[in-house]
């Protein structure tokens, strides 16, 4: 019976084991704690920092100011995420039950597509949808207009090999990528192997590795490798605009090392750091970039867009035309 | 304090040589090999799991999982080897906090464990072993909710200082010998290494086109701390096979600050023991 009450003291005792595997409970409601936690992982992890010359200590300064402890959580989530805002970059969000704090990016340009002036102008009734692409012939046939709308992640070789084999025999592609928010970073390569002879280098990344705004790690080289399928020579154009972010800049970046692709319409939106994501001590997530993509001169201002190689806006007065477009046909012709 | 705990545990470890070369038995090594029994154990349970990965979340992660394990174990009162393997897996989340977060984690443990009698401590009823454990532990951890960091995968692989004492507890029961024993196990590390992630937790590699799936990895050596205790009552049938009811507490933290993983489990398992010798 001793030997009992032994083992039992020796199993309770390891629960308090417990307490020093993890010190103290850090999960708290608590607004400074969680304001504090939220500004310092920005602080030491956020990528960009200097590239946009952001004074992240001011900034804590003018919203902690804002915060008190009676205050609702609606009203603290509107705080932190006017916080987040300061960074200008669609990467960058806090996420509650309540709401979602965003940027909004793309709002720094004026709106350049519609998809319907595309399907009303310029495409068949019967346009072809193959996987995340939808193309047609356009300008007489002579040309191949594709519509990639977002980066799904489910670009694969028969999709491409049909597209490329379809528009073979025109002048050029016309590749859309106008309001293309990004997603799987793995589509660029596919699409763009498609698009080369050579391995090229189209760009440099760094990750932080430290907490110091410029703790980088050394640069890695991204590099497209020519597809062993079915390849485009020819000449195409990309079309961008300010709501061509994330996967969408990157390749409207590493297409400025590749010279038979020319892009046409306005600056991207950025959002050439890849995002993370945590969690704050009262449950609420978060996510910010925390690499640099820099072009091959190592800049690595293009966060703040990409600029077109020839700029064209939208002309919204006028719906029986994408100019966009005709910019992108005339080249080609 | 550290430092002595490595000492003594490393004292400790010498001591099975003592041991074993202290006994003189009339067998030779090969013999005795061959008649040390053989046995083949499977087990089943469920595991109290809490955990925390300040580079991912400050909050801790509670929650049930279940537990298998499957192991080879050679044995006899001098000596003592067991290599297996198990897994347990759960969903956790976290409590008093208003969150919706979900985690899942699957973990693998592959194990080899050598034991030696310390003779000077032993009798009939008292079997005092010592010697070493080596422990591979593999994390996978999902999140969805962190974004990018939504998948993680944490390595801690261990060398341990084990301490084993089995009682037995043996008796006749209307003329027949019901066989029972009743152990209890420490297992201490000497050294911990950690393979996680790095500074901010995800890596580059599929924006450079080269994915990797251990992306921006760091190795630590001497990283953080573990410790297992487990208590093991086990009965013996007459065929020589047993059932083995077990509580085991493991618990373990790497080293850092920011991204700090701690990690403990508490588990209630049965195992069926088939002996082949």
């Amino acid at each position: 019976m001793k030997n009992i009450y032994v083992l039992l003291l020796l199993i309770s005792s390891l629960f308090s084991c417990d307490k020093v595997y993890f010190g103290e409970d850090l999960g708290t409601k608590d607004r400074k704690k969680n304001f504090e936690y939220l500004w310092n992982e920005c602080n030491e992890k956020y990528a960009y920092f200097d590239v946009k010359n952001i004074d992240w200590d001011a900034i804590k300064v003018k919203y902690e100011s804002q915060i008190s402890e009676g205050m609702s959580d609606e009203a603290f989530f509107n705080v932190l995420g006017s916080m987040l805002s300061e960074l200008k970059d669609d990467h960058t969000n806090l996420i509650s039950p309540l709401n979602v704090s965003r940027f909004g990016v793309k709002k720094l340009g004026q709106d350049n597509f519609d998809f319907r002036v595309i399907e009303d102008n310029y495409l068949s009734d019967n346009y072809y949808i193959s996987g995340p692409f939808m193309h047609d012939f356009i300008a007489n046939n002579e040309i191949g207009y594709i519509r990639f709308g977002e980066f799904t992640g489910t670009v694969d070789d028969n999709n491409l090999d049909f597209i490329l084999k379809r528009y073979k025999d025109t002048k050029g592609l016309i590749l859309d990528l106008r309001e293309n928010g990004g997603g799987a970073v793995n589509d660029i390569f596919s699409i763009l192997s498609r698009f080369v002879e050579k391995k090229t280098l189209v760009y440099y990344s760094r990750i932080k590795t430290g907490a110091a705004h410029d703790d980088f790690s050394e640069l890695e080289e991204a590099f497209v490798e020519p597809s062993d399928k079915i390849r485009y020579k020819k000449k195409v154009i990309v079309l961008i605009d300010r709501g061509t972010y994330s996967a969408g800049s990157f390749t409207a970046l590493a297409t400025k090392a590749l010279p038979n692709i020319t892009l046409i319409g306005d600056t991207t939106g950025g959002g050439l750091g890849m995002p993370n994501g945590g969690q704050l001590p009262n449950g609420w997530t978060y996510r910010f970039s925390i690499t640099q993509a820099l072009d091959l001169s190592k800049d690595p201002s293009l966060e703040k867009g990409v600029p077109a190689d020839i700029p064209v806006s939208f002309d919204w007065t006028n719906m029986k035309k994408d100019e966009i477009l005709e910019t992108a046909i005339n080249e080609l012709k | 304090m550290k430092r002595n705990i490595i000492i003594t545990i490393l004292a400790l470890l010498c001591v099975p040589f003592l041991g074993f070369s202290q006994d003189d038995a009339p067998l030779s090594k090969k013999e005795q090999r061959k008649n040390r029994s053989v046995y083949y154990t499977f087990s089943m349970g469920y595991s109290g799991t809490k955990f925390r990965d300040l580079a991912t979340s400050p909050l801790i992660y509670k929650g049930l999982g279940l537990y298998y394990g499957f192991s080879y174990k050679r044995l006899d009162s001098k000596r003592e080897t067991e290599v297996g393997s198990s897994f347990s897996s759960g969903t956790y989340k976290t409590h008093g906090i208003e969150s919706p977060a979900v985690s899942t984690i699957q973990t693998i443990d592959v194990f080899y464990s050598q034991l030696y009698r310390i003779n000077k401590l032993s009798n009939d009823k008292l079997n005092l072993k010592v010697g070493g454990l080596i422990d591979v532990s593999q994390n996978i951890r999902i999140n969805p909710y962190f974004s990018n960091n939504s998948f993680g995968l944490d390595n801690v692989s261990t060398l341990f200082g084990s301490v084993k004492a089995t009682r037995d507890l043996s008796k006749v029961v209307k003329n027949e010998m019901k066989r029972r024993s009743v152990s209890l196990r420490l297992d201490v590390s000497v050294m911990n290494n950690t393979y996680r992630n790095g500074y901010v937790y995800s890596g580059q590699s599929s924006i450079v086109n080269e994915p990797k799936l251990f992306d921006d990895y760091e190795f630590k050596a001497f990283s953080g701390f573990r410790m297992n205790l487990g208590i093991d009552y086990t009965m013996y049938f007459k065929n020589n096979n047993a059932i083995e009811v077990s509580y085991l507490w493991t618990g373990y933290k790497t080293g850092g600050d920011l991204d700090q993983f701690a990690m403990s489990s508490q588990v209630f398992k049965m195992a069926f023991l088939f002996n082949t010798k």
